[in-house]
């Protein structure tokens, strides 16, 4: 079948090119900012990797030199060991307790406006200045904790001063600022989820810990997914908490990888080798983040149906 | 009598145009001389902007005698943060003038080309050079020059000496402690100023938490140091060094009569709300204690652990090589450099660099009590300069990674110091 100007199937083809030209031209502003953003500076990140430069004087190329240097630093070694401390800490953190704190807040008949305000409030306030707040209230000798610790009987705890109470600190404030997004994130998941559900488990008389391992949690598993994985990121580029409440103390016991870039790249002005740790760095969320997306396969649900 | 009056007249009549031709010339001339100039300078200066109003008013009056205008940037950070800023900044072509900068700076600027040498200035201007190089520690200038070129003339320094609360003194029944105390009597004063008040502990010293210059100061003082004077080797893990940290860390944990530092809380703080009875700094907390009201406060020199060996550190006002307009530029520095702008804008704080300035400032202050040990042995061999590597910043980084690790983490001294030192020798190996 002909029709005016041509076949159906150029036809077909036409419009498909006006929409693809249609879709481009809605793509090109963030396919822009991703290429000037992300995508070039990975790339110049990768070849400044192997060159010394500080900035002021002109760059120098040095082979493998800062790879070989990367595999003895142990300072970068201890980094690393650091941030998958926070890791193995914070995500669990963060993505149990956020989800659990969603549900008895999506749950509860009354004031949960009051609760979603004060748990997502803290996100909203500068790190920096509730951080500073944080490192008065937990000082050992005259911080407001261990005065209330002292009143119970106890002694002085080094909340900040003794390398592994810090961990317990720095997860404390990063659970207070931080699990609102996470909240958040759940929140809107599980309002998402079709109340018919609920219905037949309430039907077939399901209790509500049944309920929510057997209905809710299920259906929230994209959420729970793409949690798992912002959380994962975000840890590891974790730099507010240490370098504001410890400045990456006691000795270099909460130093992250984030922030020995910082120190190398732009204290030490060692941008080559600084830029190597950060490319390591994205190689490694990369890895991680292409595993769970292949791995999401066997326990996300997508189909509600 | 027509011709006389007509001769008068005209007589009258060039009279008062020389007069008025007379002084047209010297208008035109006072015209020349009037300050005229389009050039506006970009100054950096290490702090979080307090003085910011009485500098930028110092710099009007410079405005009003030049015309070259003068903007400031101040940045609040500790020296090794701010030369690492100063850096990005000539690193991203940004208009840079003139920067003030301590010792820990001067060899990797220098080394860097980031700072441009000044002796043609000097060579010009000669009198207001020598106002400087006469009345200043020549030790003192010495950091500002390298392979025969002067760098920037010296505009402030400090020392470091043990502060007290004399409140705390007096409640112990103590005096300020002689000129000459030594280990056994500053650990008597460390026991008897150890108590307790309204249940919560009154510890005896606050230690030099994450302060390479103040932590420097009391390895000198046991013949210690962080390096030989060259930079070429580490001497932080050096017997003398180890004996230094080693009780400093005993002080915490041993004897008790120190807090366990922390990062956000502030030892001169403590010191002016009694917590801690001692503390070692330079000059600069006396603007804390103005600005507190606190004036029970006194100075002495350390403890001599093996003898009185003072630390010092300088700053000057440099010229950026980069910068558009270096004549001017280093007329500011200079300008800056004199008593008459110095006097003004060094009240508390920092100690002028200047002889006669130094004196007069601190006696007219008079805070703290014993002040004048702060500019007495300033123009003698008793000072060491602290030590200040083109490294500087990955050294401090080194040595206070050490210090939290000694006396936070209660590391094995010999052990972090000896990590330390082969830290820091890898670094120092390019000045070989």
């Amino acid at each position: 079948m002909k029709a005016a100007g041509g076949t159906i199937e150029e036809l077909r083809r036409k419009k498909a090119r006006r929409n693809n030209v249609a879709g481009y031209m809605f793509l090109a502003p963030t396919l822009i900012l991703f290429l000037g953003f992300i995508l070039i500076p990975i790339l110049l990140s990768s070849v400044l990797s192997f060159f010394k430069y500080n900035l002021i004087t002109d760059a120098k190329f040095v082979g493998l030199d800062n790879i070989i240097k990367f595999f003895n630093d142990k300072g970068v070694m201890n980094s690393f060991g650091n941030t998958f401390k926070f890791l193995v800490i914070l995500v669990p953190i963060h993505c149990v307790l956020g989800v659990v704190l969603a549900f008895l807040v999506y749950r509860a008949k009354r004031f949960q406006f009051f609760f979603r305000t004060a748990i997502y409030f803290p996100t909203v306030v500068t790190t920096a200045s509730v951080a500073l707040a944080w490192g008065y209230m937990f000082a050992t000798d005259t911080g407001v904790i261990n005065y209330f610790v002292r009143m119970l009987g106890g002694s002085n705890i080094p909340w900040l001063t003794n390398k592994t109470f810090v961990y317990v600190t720095i997860a404390l404030f990063s659970f207070w600022k931080f699990i609102g997004t996470t909240f958040l994130y759940y929140f809107i998941g599980l309002q998402n989820i079709p109340d018919v559900y609920y219905e037949a488990a309430q039907i077939d008389g399901s209790s509500t810990l049944h309920t929510f391992i057997h209905v809710t949690l299920p259906l929230l598993t994209p959420t729970i997914f793409f949690v798992m994985i912002t959380n994962i990121v975000g840890v590891f580029q974790i730099f507010d908490e240490p370098f504001l409440l410890t400045n990456g103390g006691p000795g270099s016991a909460t130093k992250t990888v984030a922030l020995e870039i910082y120190q190398t790249a732009f204290k030490e002005m060692n941008i080559g080798y600084g830029a190597m740790i950060s490319f390591v760095l994205f190689l490694i969320i990369l890895v991680i983040t292409i595993v769970q997306y292949v791995g999401q396969n066997k326990w996300v649900v997508y189909d509600y149906e | 009598m027509r011709k006389r009056l007509a001769a008068s007249l005209l007589a009258a009549s060039m009279a008062v145009m020389t007069v008025i031709g007379g002084s047209g010339v010297n208008i035109v001339s006072a015209a020349e001389k009037a300050p005229k100039s389009d050039v506006t300078l970009t100054l950096a200066m290490c702090g979080d902007g307090t003085t910011k109003e009485s500098l930028d008013e110092l710099l009007g009056e410079y405005t009003e005698q030049t015309g070259v205008k003068v903007e400031t940037i101040f940045i609040a950070s500790d020296w090794g943060n701010y030369c690492t800023k100063i850096q990005t900044m000539v690193g991203g072509g940004e208009d840079l003038d003139c920067a003030i900068l301590a010792i820990e700076g001067v060899s990797k600027f220098i080394g860097m080309d980031i700072a441009a040498p000044i002796d043609d200035w000097i060579e010009a201007n000669p009198e207001l050079a020598e106002n400087v190089i006469n009345d200043t520690n020549p030790e003192h200038q010495k950091v500002f020059q390298k392979d025969g070129k002067t760098y920037a003339l010296p505009f402030s320094f400090n020392n470091v000496l043990m502060h007290f609360n004399t409140d705390r003194l007096e409640e112990a029944g103590l005096e300020l402690p002689p000129a000459d105390w030594d280990k056994e009597m500053f650990l008597e004063y460390c026991e008897k100023l150890t108590t307790e008040k309204d249940g919560v502990k009154q510890y005896a010293v606050a230690l030099p938490y994450g302060e390479y210059f103040c932590t420097e100061a009391w390895l000198i003082n046991n013949n210690g140091a962080y390096m030989n004077e060259d930079f070429t080797e580490s001497t932080i893990n050096s017997p003398e060094s180890v004996e230094m940290f080693q009780l400093m860390q005993d002080l915490i944990y041993k004897y008790g009569y120190a807090p366990v530092p922390e990062e956000n809380v502030s030892a001169i703080e403590q010191l002016m709300n009694g917590q801690c009875a001692m503390g070692s700094w330079g000059r600069w907390p006396t603007a804390n204690y103005i600005a507190s009201d606190f004036d029970s406060v006194a100075v002495q020199y350390l403890p001599s652990f093996k003898k009185n060996q003072q630390i010092f550190g300088v700053d000057g006002i440099f010229t950026i090589a980069s910068s558009k307009h270096l004549e001017e530029a280093k007329d500011l520095a200079g300008w800056m450099s004199q008593q008459d702008f110095a006097g003004k804008y060094l009240t508390a704080g920092n100690i002028p660099a200047l002889n006669s300035l130094a004196q007069e400032k601190i006696d007219s202050l008079g805070l703290p009590e014993n002040c004048e040990i702060f500019y007495k042995d300033s123009n003698t061999t008793d000072y060491k300069s602290v030590s200040a590597p083109p490294q500087y910043t990955e050294c401090s980084y080194i040595v206070t990674t050490a210090l939290s690790e000694i006396l936070v983490n209660q590391a094995d001294v010999q052990e972090t110091l000896d990590q330390a030192a082969e830290e820091m020798n890898e670094i120092l190996e390019e000045n070989r």
